[in-house]
Formats: structure tokens, C-alpha cells, sequence
């Protein structure tokens, strides 16, 4: 039982790398199962509705889509084994190539919009703390779940338009972004999270907050900004933390939908495409992307809360 | 564990009856009747909400869509609910343990590949249908708030209350119903009922792939939607109905925090 | 409490974690600002430019793009009439069987790296041979436009023979078409946008490059950069005809959500927009109905900045039956129950133009059998009556997809019909499902709308009516021996006005069989800043932008 704790972080690290990849592993084979029965065939979509049954039949073979699951399976593995993405059925691109650039614009968008609602629910905990007057603060962020992001989203662009006519909202693929407009749709993803990381936050600061050493430590006559800091965060960091790593899949998503709105040239726009088409090496590629990252952050937030809070490896234990 | 108070049911009861009153309210104005020479009126003594392309009324179908959406939606949270507790409960007792590491496998699973195509794949082997998607969707939708569960038993388990409980001969069954699931359902309940509005979108997703209701069946997230197309010149297409939503979640979020409050909250202070 | 003693060190790994979303951020990039904007024109396109490559291409946004930066043998002009372009001329066989096409001398392909020095070369006979080729080959999405036509397709796309018997290059400048059957029509084939031409060296280098980064033709306007939102081309200098237009930087930008895009052009940061019907109402004056010859007035506020025009394109909107499924009086009776005055004020709201028949009315000077609605209820209920469907039991499943308002479309015929006694099921599904169910003959009715790459009504006719065409794209899978024969007759017919009024009578059976209940041909409706002058789309939807002038001093962007 303690060999857990015990056992020096190397080899810890090395066996999360192993349940990685095990993940990883399993997360191929059942998106794999699952999107191989999707409606559609790929050879009928490239060839469009006019073309012939025969010709269909003879690119099916072609693409090798007439083959039995296993076998495609197998073949996907083998390139994956080397490294190798594949490529789009329907037009031939290279997956990996494809993705890298997409999933750098999903990341910055879903990033930045994790950074906003981790901000926003310290921000608001810390004032509220600071200043009980501005609860009525904390029921506002409230306000950001009231709708779906789609509908949000397509409202704030259209005030946006209003309010600043003169700044393009757009041409996101386009080298001369401006850098404040990734603001925009990543506030609007950043509502959930930011709703849902504020009220945990400050659930938590004030179970922490009636905790008897808090007490003592509010009763040597520390400050309350150094009582927030020192005492407060420290003890709820893990949990407020693991909410966000939590949360960063759903504003992913929520990112997805936003992609759509404003046209930017991300995965989620990339994905609604790819699965009607039953484009299966490119939709493979993006779940593999989108879950290497999720997973390398878990492993790595897991790492990071054992050691900022040792007691949960002893917990683990138990 | 204390007996919840009685009270409590009352909101609850009024929750489960609303979907059903809602839906028959809006019958009564007819959803469906199509009428193209009254298409497009806006917000007036006879239609309170407008009408939308085809002339049809969009109070009707707003009560009507609010209704059938609040229906699927809350099984479908009271599904997760069930599973996040009983499935992150376990997995957070039993931390470190191998029935732990085959939940948490899971749920990263359910994690890394996006929601919906999940729902997709699913419900194209199986029959579609708005129903039957939403319980997938339950069935799903249970990883996210299992993770705050798991976390949540984890940081209590290690507390002095729940070690004296250990001491004196309470079963893990015992420790887990009484303490630690009635603790860890404050935060599942939240992340549930904050993602509502976001629950009745994903219809608007599955209706691309027809596994949505069908035309001409109304519901609240697909009126938003195709309302939105329309904004600067029939506002009230998607204005009325987001407002609809955005009652309907604000009540369920402060009917959320009341019954919550007080009742669940107390810490067990060390 | 231990935690707090190693504080700021963990705080700084928490940053670091955090800092994760600053280097992607980074990465996204911001750049330098483009040189001037001098007369640049911004198009709208409504969803992605997924490809630049003929052959993979899909759908119109990536078509219209193509169509600026490639040129075929012929084409359509403003008024829809065939203009040569890298044909300098052609002539056909006694039989029409054989057709043969002088390439013009002196046209080169944009200048670009893949030619090496001299950065570019002439358009020759082989280049057009590599291209139609290329075009018919088996992973081709324009392939069916030839496949039934062009000798020695079928053995090419079963990997039966090298190359196309059929494309002989007879000298530096000539190349020969031999046909399967006679075709009087052939020309009109080969308008659109797919039967343009490209050079080998182009394609040879891959598909993550021909196409996506690169887009090499001989047309007005050249590739400088694409992405899938944003396509940005520059005036070819060396173009081998005289140029009206002054656009000198033309870039094609994505906006999907339509109500944005109105927002982009009333904010000055758009030139030209297509108006989807959901735009109708927000733009176009309502007691102004838009007049048949393209005008369409546009509200008092806009109408001092924009003017919109409205440009017949070839294209049927129709609910289609399938006939093994459904018997004739059952689908008499709903193509008469139909009210297509309603359809096309509530569902297009002035887009598009009443077609009771599929060809599209003008096409080279076709008219339509029916000029009006055929609606009659009391035929139609008469014919209901004739049918083995029973209205108290039985009900139709219509299938509608997410394109083309086709779910509106829907619940407005839903409705319609309901009260002619027949009750309607609508089942939505995604457009690709919906094409996979028909050519299975998995389905009663679907909502469709066919976009017309033929420019003349006998290959539309031949294509979708013919019974050798079942299941694809006789997708009603209808057989009619009668219609057979009279089309097969049609494709020896060489008089324009005898081939017309021969497909007039065809169509006037098939509206009779009533394989589908045809609605309505929707028009291409653009708005543009008031001060542009000569914007013209031709019947394929390709917008002619290089006749475009702009004002003096700016163009679509401040």
C-alpha cells in the first residue's frame, strides 16, 4: 500500500506513460469501432450523386474501403505504428499536416478561453472575499450559462459588429489576425467554465474558510489579502485546478461550435465535414490529436497535484 | 443522513410536472398550424411571441419546445446524476484501486473523444429518436461530474470525521451514502445543471445527422438555432425562445441552489 | 501547514502549465499587415473553399474560386451564351461523334515555380489531353459528365486501358474528342468550371500541394495564398485577352454564418455577397418584388450604398418520388396538389422563379411546357382517389437534409398536402445519407435540388430520365420506354429548335409521370456596392469578376 507513495517519481512517471499509451490505445480502437459505423461511404461522396454504381464500386476498391473492419483495422495500426496519419480519403491531404495547424488555432482559442474563466473565477472569489458587498458579482457570472454557446456566440458577434463597425471580425486563417480579436469567441467559451470554476471556488473558500486552522490563521491578524493567498487558495488550489483541467474538454468543444460562427479555420470546423464525409483516416487523426493532448495534460496535472499536494498521493494509498 | 425535508419536494414535483404542463399549453394553441399568409408577424396582441416563416405561432411552439426539451433534458441529467455518483463514488473509494483505474479508463475515454460523435455512432445503431438520444446522452454524460465526485470523496476520505466514522466500525457502503456521496453532490449537481442550456443545444447538432426530432416537432434548441439565421429581421425568432431558456435554466439553477443549500453544505469540520 | 512552504515554487510550475495557451496563441501568429489594398475586391463566400482542384471540387464556393484561376475549351458568357476560350475554334463530324478543337496559340499557363525557367509556358493540345484525362479518371467528381459520352471512359475507369481511347492529340494545337454516341450537345458539357485546364507539372506535385497551395491555370486572376476561410488571388498580368475590369487583388473570405456576413457588408468590409433566402427579407424592399430581369430592390437604407441583381442559374429544386414505391396517380396527385405560388413566396421569398418542369426555362432558348403552377386540387384529388394509397391508413416518409431549406421546404409540403388528405412523415437526415438512401431506393419522397452542369436540355433530360441511368442519378428510379426512345432519337437531332421542341414534349410526359413534383429554379441573387460596375454571374454560378470595375480610389475594403 505504500509502495505507491514510495516509489521514486521515476517510475511513477514511467507507469503513467504506460497508462497513457493504454488510453491512447483504446481511444484509437473505439473511435475506430464506433465512427467505421457511421452512415455514408466515402467513394459515393467523392464521386458525388451522379456517378455511376460501378464507379463507386471500383473506387471503393480502390480506396480499399470494401475491405472487412479487421483488416482495415489492422492496416491503420501498422501505419500508425509508423508514425503515419495517413491521409484524407476523400482529397489525399496529408492528416498530420492538416491537423498541426488546425489544432494550434483550436488550442489557442480553447486555451485562452480556459486562462479567462480561471481568471474571471479568481477574480471575482478575490473580490468577493475581499469586498462581501460585491457578491452580487458572483451571481452575474451565472448569467454566462443561460444559453447555448452557439446562441451566445452569434449574439456577441453581431453586438460586436454594432459596437466597433470598423474592426473586421474574421479572417482568423489569415496571417494578419489581430490578436484581440481571439478574444472575442474565447470570452464566449469561456462562460461555462468560468460560471462553473467561480461557484466551485467559492464553495470551497468557505467550507476552507470555517476550517479551524483558517480561523487561527485569520486570528493572528493576517491581512485578508495575504489570509485569501497564503491560506485560503493554497488549501482548495487542487480541487478549484482539477475543475479547470476538467473543464478545458468542454470548452474545447465549446470552441468547436464557435469555430463554426467565426469561421475559424480550427478542427471543429475541420470535424462536422469530416464526419458526414466518413473521412475515417482524417477523423481518426483528430480524435488521436484531440486526445494525446487531453490525456498528456491529465498526466501531467496529475503529476503537478501530487506534488502540490503530497497528501494525495498517501490518500491514493489507502 | 438526515430525512430531507419534506419541503424540498415541492419544487422537485414541480419540475417533473412542468415539462407535461408546458407541452399541453402549448397544443392548445396549435405548434403545427402552418399559415403562409401570416408569416413573419411580429410580437403583437394575437401572437405574443410572432410567427415564424410559415406563419406558424411561436408561442405555441416555444411552450410546446420548452416543454419536450425540459422532458428529455432532465432524464437525461437525472441519469448522469445517478451514474457520476454511484460510478465516481466507487471509483473515488476505492482510489488507486482497480476498479478505480477501469472507471477513470473510462472516463478519460468518454474525455478525449467529442461527445457528440459518440451520441452519433451510438444512436445510428440503435433506433434515432429525440428520446432514446437524450438517455445516450445521460449515459454519457456522466464523466464529467464523476470526476468531481471521484476528487471530492478522495479529499474527504482523508479527513478526521470520516477516519473516526473508520473507527468505529462503519462499512465503506455506510461511510459512502451517509457522508461522502450526500458531500460530493453539491459540485455534480452544479456542473450538471450549469450545462442545461448546453444539453438542449446538442439537439441542434444531432438534428444535422437526423437524430434530432423530427420536422415539423419543435424544440427549444432548434427554434434558437434557425431563429438566429434570421435575427436582424425577425428578432423575435430567436430572442423569444432564448429567453424561454434562459428562465427556464435560471430557475432550474436557483431551485438547484436552494435545495442545496443548507441541506448538503454543513462541513464536517475536523 | 507544509503546502505553503514551497508556495512560490509550485505556484511558478502552475504558471508554466498555464503559459502552455501563450506559445499556442503565439503560434496562431500575428503578422505583418498586407500591402495596400488598392483595388481590392472582397467576395463573400458562404461556406469553405475546400479545394482548388477541378476534380475534387464539390461545391460552388471552391467552384466559383476555380473558375477565376482556370479556363476551359469553352465556356458560358454573361448571357449564358457559349464563348470559346482555350478553343480558338472547333468542328464536328457529319454524325456529331467526333469533335475537334483548335487551341488557341500564345496563351501561357501563370507564371510559377513548378515550370522552372522560364517560370512558365504555353498551353498546348497534350495539356488539354492531361487534363480531360485527368478530369474522366476514376476518382474524378466530374467523371459522370463524360463517362457515358466520351469513347473509352468505362475501360479507363476500370483500369482496363493507360489512357482515354477516345482524346487523340492529332497535332501541337489540335486535339480530337471521339464520342460514344453522336452528341450534338457536347460543347455544352464542358462549360462549367470543372472542364477547365491545368498543366502536369502542377498536379505532379501532390495532393497536399495542386490544389491547396498552389492552383496554376491560364485564368484572369492567379492564386497568391488559400486556406480553407480565405482565398486570396491577384490579377494575372499576362492574361491573353484585353481585361475591362480593374481588379487588381480579389480575395474570397468565408464568412458561415449568414447574419454575420450582412453585418461585414453593411460594415464596408465586403464587395459583393450572395443573398441566401434566409437574407431576403432583411435586405430586399418587401413591396418590391424582384422583376424578371434581374433587379431586385433593395431596401431604402441599402439601397444607397448596395444594388443587388438576380442571375437565372441552372438548377431544379423538386420532391422527388420513387416510383417503384409509389404509383403514378399517388404521385400525379401530389405534383398537382402542390401550391408552388406558395412554396416559392414563403421558402425562396422571391429567389427563385416557378418551374413546373426541370430544365431550366432560357436554356439555349428551351422553354418550359408549363409556363404556370399545374396545381388543380380537383385533379388532383381524383387522381388520389385512382391511387392504391389508402389516406386513412397509409402515410409517405420524405426524407429532407440540412441544404437548400429543404427542411422548411418540407414541413410547408407537410402541410400542404395534409390538406389534400395525405399525411406526411418528415425524417431529417445529412445530405450524404439522404443521396446513399435514394440510390439505394431505400425511400418514398425526398426533398433534392439538382445543380445543372450541362448547358443544354438534352444531357440534363438523357441524364436523369433515361432508364439505363437507374439507380444514380435516376434516382426516381423511373423507366418509361417511350421517354427512352424519344431521348435516344434526341441525340442525333442537330437543329436547335427541333431538339427543343422535341425535349418540350419529353417533359411534358414526364410531368405527367410525375417522377418528382418540380418546384422551382432558384436564382443567384448578389449584392454589391452601388459603385461597382459590370458584375455578371453566367448560368453555372461562376461570377465573371474580371470585367469588374470598381469605383475610383477603393475597393471592397476601407
Amino acid at each position: 500500500m505504500i509502495d505507491r507513495a514510495g516509489r521514486p517519481a521515476a517510475a511513477r512517471a514511467v507507469k503513467r506513460l504506460v497508462e497513457a499509451a493504454g488510453l491512447l490505445l483504446g481511444v484509437v480502437a473505439v473511435s475506430f469501432l464506433l465512427f467505421s459505423v457511421l452512415p455514408g461511404d466515402p467513394a459515393r461522396t467523392i464521386l458525388g450523386p451522379n456517378a455511376s454504381v460501378e464507379a463507386v464500386e471500383n473506387l471503393r476498391r480502390t480506396l480499399g474501403t470494401d475491405r472487412p473492419l479487421p483488416e482495415q483495422f489492422a492496416t491503420y495500426l501498422g501505419r500508425l505504428a509508423r508514425l503515419d496519419l495517413g491521409r484524407s480519403i476523400i482529397d489525399g491531404r496529408s492528416v498530420g499536416a492538416e491537423l498541426t495547424g488546425r489544432f494550434r488555432v483550436s488550442a489557442t482559442l480553447g486555451l485562452l478561453a480556459g486562462l479567462m474563466a480561471a481568471g474571471v473565477s479568481y477574480a471575482i472569489n478575490l473580490g468577493v472575499f475581499l469586498w462581501p458587498r460585491l457578491t452580487p458579482l458572483y451571481h452575474l457570472t451565472r448569467l454566462g450559462v443561460v444559453t447555448p454557446t452557439y446562441c451566445s456566440g452569434v449574439l456577441a458577434a453581431l453586438l460586436f459588429g454594432v459596437l466597433f463597425p470598423l474592426v473586421p471580425l474574421g479572417g482568423y486563417g489569415s496571417a494578419d489576425t489581430a490578436w484581440a480579436l481571439w478574444l472575442l469567441p474565447a470570452a464566449v467559451a469561456a462562460l461555462y467554465p468560468a460560471a462553473l470554476m467561480t461557484g466551485v471556488l467559492r464553495q470551497r473558500i468557505r467550507e476552507a474558510a470555517a476550517s479551524s486552522f483558517v480561523r487561527a490563521a485569520a486570528a493572528t491578524g493576517a491581512g485578508p489579502m495575504r489570509l485569501f493567498h497564503a491560506t485560503l487558495l493554497p488549501v482548495v488550489a487542487v480541487s478549484w485546478l482539477s475543475v479547470w483541467v476538467n473543464q478545458l474538454s468542454l470548452i474545447f468543444v465549446a470552441a468547436f461550435v464557435l469555430e463554426v460562427i467565426f469561421t475559424i479555420p480550427g478542427v471543429g470546423l475541420l470535424l462536422i465535414r469530416t464526419v458526414q464525409d466518413k473521412d475515417l483516416p482524417m477523423l481518426q487523426g483528430i480524435i488521436l490529436v484531440n486526445a494525446s493532448f487531453f490525456i498528456g495534460l491529465s498526466s501531467l496535472s496529475e503529476t503537478l497535484f501530487d506534488w502540490l499536494d503530497p497528501r494525495r498521493s498517501v490518500d491514493a494509498s489507502a | 443522513m438526515r430525512r430531507p425535508d419534506p419541503r424540498l419536494w415541492l419544487p422537485v414535483a414541480l419540475f417533473a410536472a412542468a415539462p407535461f404542463a408546458l407541452m399541453a399549453a402549448g397544443e392548445a394553441r396549435d405548434p403545427f398550424l402552418v399559415d403562409t399568409a401570416r408569416a413573419y408577424l411580429a410580437p403583437g396582441p394575437d401572437q405574443p411571441f410572432g410567427t415564424d416563416a410559415l406563419g406558424r405561432d411561436l408561442l405555441a411552439r416555444t411552450l410546446y419546445a420548452a416543454g419536450l426539451s425540459l422532458k428529455v433534458v432532465a432524464q437525461s441529467v437525472v441519469l448522469s446524476l445517478v451514474l457520476a455518483l454511484l460510478l465516481g463514488g466507487a471509483a473515488g473509494y476505492a482510489a488507486g484501486r482497480p476498479l478505480d483505474r477501469v472507471i477513470g479508463w473510462t472516463i478519460s475515454l468518454l474525455y478525449t473523444v467529442p461527445f457528440i460523435f459518440v451520441v452519433v455512432a451510438i444512436l445510428t445503431v440503435l433506433q434515432p429518436g429525440l428520446e432514446r438520444a437524450y438517455v445516450v446522452i445521460g449515459c454519457i454524460g456522466w464523466a464529467a461530474p464523476a470526476r468531481l465526485v471521484r476528487a471530492t470523496v478522495i479529499e474527504l476520505r482523508g479527513t478526521r470525521y470520516v477516519l473516526a466514522q473508520r473507527a468505529f466500525g462503519f462499512s465503506p457502503t455506510q461511510i459512502l451514502t451517509t457522508t461522502l456521496l450526500p458531500r460530493s453532490l453539491l459540485p455534480a449537481v452544479l456542473s450538471l445543471a450549469y450545462f442545461v442550456p448546453e444539453l438542449i443545444g446538442i439537439e441542434v447538432g444531432l438534428s444535422f445527422f437526423g437524430l434530432g426530432a423530427p420536422p415539423p416537432t419543435p424544440t427549444l434548441g432548434r427554434l434558437i438555432y434557425d431563429g438566429l439565421s434570421e435575427f436582424q429581421t425577425a428578432w423575435w425568432l430567436s430572442l423569444t425562445p432564448a429567453g424561454v431558456l434562459l428562465a427556464m435554466t435560471a430557475s432550474v439553477l436557483a431551485c438547484t441552489h436552494l435545495m442545496l443549500r443548507g441541506h448538503v453544505a454543513p462541513a464536517p469540520t475536523p | 501547514m507544509s503546502t505553503t512552504s514551497r508556495g512560490p515554487l509550485r505556484w511558478a510550475l502552475v504558471l508554466l502549465l498555464a503559459t502552455a495557451g501563450g506559445w499556442a496563441a503565439g503560434c496562431g501568429g500575428s503578422g505583418p499587415e498586407p500591402a495596400g489594398a488598392a483595388r481590392e475586391l472582397v467576395v463573400a463566400a458562404d461556406n469553405d473553399v475546400t479545394t482548388l482542384d477541378p476534380i475534387r471540387s464539390q461545391e460552388p464556393y471552391s467552384l466559383r474560386v476555380i473558375g477565376q484561376i482556370f479556363e476551359g475549351l469553352v465556356t458560358l458568357d454573361a448571357d449564358n451564351g457559349l464563348e470559346a476560350v482555350l478553343a480558338e475554334s472547333w468542328s464536328h463530324s457529319e454524325t456529331y461523334d467526333t469533335w475537334t478543337f483548335q487551341i488557341r496559340r500564345g496563351v501561357h499557363f501563370h507564371e510559377d515555380d513548378v515550370f522552372g525557367e522560364p517560370r512558365t509556358r504555353e498551353v498546348t493540345a497534350d495539356d488539354v489531353a492531361f487534363s480531360f484525362e485527368r478530369l474522366v479518371s476514376p476518382d474524378s467528381y466530374p467523371a459522370f459528365v463524360l463517362a457515358d459520352t466520351l469513347a473509352g471512359v468505362a475501360e479507363f475507369q476500370a483500369g482496363d486501358a493507360p489512357g482515354v481511347a477516345g482524346i487523340t492529340v492529332t497535332g501541337p494545337h489540335t486535339v480530337e474528342f471521339r464520342l460514344q454516341q453522336p452528341d450534338p450537345t457536347f460543347l455544352h458539357r464542358i462549360t462549367s468550371p470543372w472542364f477547365t485546364v491545368f498543366p502536369r507539372e502542377a498536379v505532379e506535385q501532390g495532393p497536399d500541394v495542386f490544389g491547396r497551395t498552389k492552383a496554376v491555370g491560364t485564368g484572369p486572376f492567379r492564386l497568391v495564398s488559400r486556406s480553407d476561410t480565405e482565398v486570396v488571388l491577384k490579377r494575372n498580368a499576362g492574361y491573353w485577352r484585353p481585361v475591362d475590369g480593374d481588379v487588381e487583388r480579389l480575395v474570397f473570405r468565408v464568412i458561415r454564418n449568414e447574419q454575420l456576413r450582412l453585418s461585414e457588408l453593411r460594415n464596408g468590409r465586403l464587395g459583393i455577397m450572395s443573398l441566401p433566402p434566409a437574407l431576403m427579407p432583411a435586405m430586399t424592399d418587401p413591396d418590391r418584388p424582384a422583376r424578371n430581369d434581374g433587379a431586385v430592390a433593395l431596401r431604402p437604407e441599402l439601397a444607397e450604398e448596395f444594388e443587388a441583381l438576380a442571375f437565372p442559374t441552372f438548377n431544379s429544386h423538386f420532391v422527388g418520388f420513387n416510383c417503384e414505391r409509389l404509383d403514378v396517380h399517388l404521385r400525379r396527385a401530389i405534383s398537382l396538389g402542390i401550391d408552388r405560388h406558395e412554396v416559392v413566396s414563403a421558402i425562396t421569398r422571391g429567389g427563385a422563379t416557378l418551374a413546373a418542369s426541370t430544365v431550366p426555362s432560357g436554356l439555349l432558348g428551351y422553354q418550359p411546357p408549363y409556363p404556370d403552377d399545374v396545381h388543380d386540387l380537383e385533379r388532383a384529388r381524383e387522381e388520389l382517389r385512382q391511387s392504391a394509397f389508402d389516406p386513412d391508413n397509409d402515410r409517405i416518409q420524405l426524407l429532407v437534409h440540412e441544404q437548400d431549406n429543404a427542411d422548411l421546404l418540407g414541413q410547408l409540403l407537410q402541410a400542404q398536402l395534409a390538406r389534400l388528405g395525405i399525411e406526411v412523415d418528415i425524417q431529417q437526415l445529412d445530405y450524404n445519407t439522404v443521396v446513399d438512401r435514394m440510390i439505394r431506393g431505400d425511400t418514398e419522397a425526398f426533398v433534392l435540388a439538382l445543380e445543372y452542369v450541362f448547358s443544354a436540355p438534352e444531357p440534363i433530360l438523357h441524364n436523369i430520365f433515361h432508364s439505363s441511368k437507374i439507380p444514380v442519378p435516376n434516382f426516381w428510379h423511373y423507366a418509361n420506354p417511350a421517354v427512352d426512345s424519344a431521348l435516344d432519337d434526341l441525340r442525333a437531332v442537330g437543329d436547335r429548335e427541333t431538339a427543343n421542341r422535341l425535349a418540350q414534349d419529353v417533359e411534358r410526359q414526364i410531368v405527367d409521370d410525375a417522377p418528382a413534383a418540380f418546384l422551382y429554379q432558384s436564382r443567384h441573387v448578389v449584392v454589391f456596392r452601388g459603385d461597382f460596375d459590370g458584375v455578371a454571374y453566367n448560368g453555372h454560378g461562376t461570377p465573371l469578376l474580371w470585367r469588374v470595375r470598381l469605383a475610383e480610389g477603393d475597393g471592397g475594403r476601407e
